[in-house]
C-alpha cells in the first residue's frame, strides 16, 4: 500500500484516471435517470412515488460507505501515519455529509405521501440524522485547530468512535419497530425487489459511486496543492527573514 | 391523459417525485461546481506562488 503512499505518485495517478472515472458517472448518472424515470415500472401500491428509491436508496448507501471509507481512512492516518490517509477522509466528509441531507430530504419526500408524515423520530431516521451530526463534527473539529495535524488527529478519533452507529443505521430496521421498510437488496437469501426495479437502482448507485470517486479525487488533489502552497509560503517567509535580519550567531 | 402529461403528473405524486429529482440535482451539480471552483483556487495559488519564487531566485 505504501507505493500509493507517496503524494506526486497519487498526483500523477488521479490525473490519469480522472478523466474516466467522470466520464463512467456522466454515463451512468445519465442512463441511471433514464431507466428510473422511463423504463422502470410503476410500483402495484405506490405508484409513481417509488421513483424516489432511485435516488433515494443510492443517496442512503453512499451515506454510509462514504463514513465507512472515512473511519477506515482515520485508522490508518492514526495508525502507520499514512501520509495520504487524512486528506482523504477530510476530502469524503463533505461529500459523505451532502449524500446524508440528499437521502433525508428525499427520504423526507418519500414519508409524506408513503407513510403519511415527513419525518418521525424512530430508530433509522434518527441514526441517520446522527449521521449526518457526525459528518458536521468532523469537518467543524478539523477545523478547530490551528495546527492542522491535531484537527486531524481530533478528527480521525471522532470519525472513529462515530463508527458504532453505522451497523445501528443498518439494522435499525430490524431491531426496533419502525415505519421504514427493511432490506429488500443487501439481505441474506437475495434481493426480494423485483429485477425491473433491481437494475436501475444498481446503475443509479453505480452511477453516484464513481461520481463520489471523481470528486474525492479532485479534492484529494486540492489539499495536496493547498499544503504544497502552504510549504512554500513557509519557506519564502523564512527567506525573507533571513534577508531581512540576519541574527548574529551569538544571540541564542 | 397523453403520455408528457402521464409523466410530467407522475400519477398524482408530481409534488413528491420532482422535488426529489431536484434536491439529487441540486446536490451533485452542487458538490462538482463547488469542488472544482476549489482546485483551480488552489491551483492559482500555488501557480502565483511559484511565479513569486522564480522572480525572487
Amino acid at each position: 500500500m505504501h507505493r500509493f503512499a507517496n503524494p506526486a505518485r497519487f498526483m500523477r495517478l488521479s490525473a490519469a484516471l480522472l478523466p474516466w472515472l467522470g466520464a463512467a458517472a456522466a454515463v451512468l448518472l445519465a442512463l441511471g435517470l433514464y431507466l428510473a424515470l422511463f423504463v422502470a415500472p410503476a410500483d402495484y401500491q405506490q405508484g409513481d412515488a417509488v421513483r424516489i428509491m432511485y435516488v433515494h436508496v443510492p443517496a442512503a448507501w453512499m451515506a454510509s460507505a462514504v463514513y465507512a471509507l472515512m473511519a477506515l481512512a482515520s485508522a490508518v492516518a492514526l495508525i502507520w501515519r499514512h501520509p495520504l490517509a487524512d486528506i482523504a477522509a477530510q476530502s469524503a466528509a463533505p461529500l459523505g455529509a451532502a449524500f446524508t441531507l440528499l437521502c433525508l430530504v428525499t427520504g423526507s419526500l418519500w414519508g409524506e405521501p408513503m407513510w403519511g408524515t415527513w419525518w418521525v423520530w424512530d430508530a433509522r431516521l434518527t441514526s441517520v440524522l446522527v449521521l449526518f451530526f457526525l459528518y458536521v463534527g468532523y469537518v467543524a473539529l478539523v477545523h478547530a485547530f490551528d495546527e492542522p495535524t491535531r484537527g486531524a488527529r481530533a478528527g480521525a478519533i471522532l470519525a472513529l468512535v462515530g463508527i458504532v452507529n453505522l451497523p445501528i443505521i443498518k439494522f435499525s430496521v430490524d431491531w426496533w419497530n419502525t415505519l421504514h421498510q427493511p432490506a429488500s437488496v443487501f439481505r441474506l437469501g437475495g434481493p426480494t425487489i423485483d429485477a425491473s426495479m433491481l437494475w436501475p437502482l444498481l446503475v443509479m448507485a453505480l452511477g453516484f459511486t464513481m461520481f463520489f470517486a471523481t470528486l474525492l479525487f479532485i479534492r484529494m488533489r486540492t489539499l495536496l496543492i493547498a499544503a504544497k502552497a502552504r510549504a512554500l509560503r513557509i519557506s519564502s517567509l523564512e527567506d525573507e527573514a533571513a534577508t531581512a535580519a540576519p541574527r548574529p550567531a551569538a544571540t541564542r | 391523459m397523453s403520455g408528457i402529461t402521464a409523466f410530467l403528473t407522475m400519477g398524482g405524486y408530481a409534488q413528491f417525485v420532482w422535488p426529489a429529482y431536484g434536491a439529487a440535482a441540486f446536490v451533485l451539480i452542487g458538490l462538482l461546481l463547488w469542488t472544482l471552483a476549489g482546485y483551480r483556487r488552489r491551483q492559482r495559488e500555488l501557480e502565483a506562488l511559484q511565479r513569486q519564487g522564480e522572480r525572487r531566485r
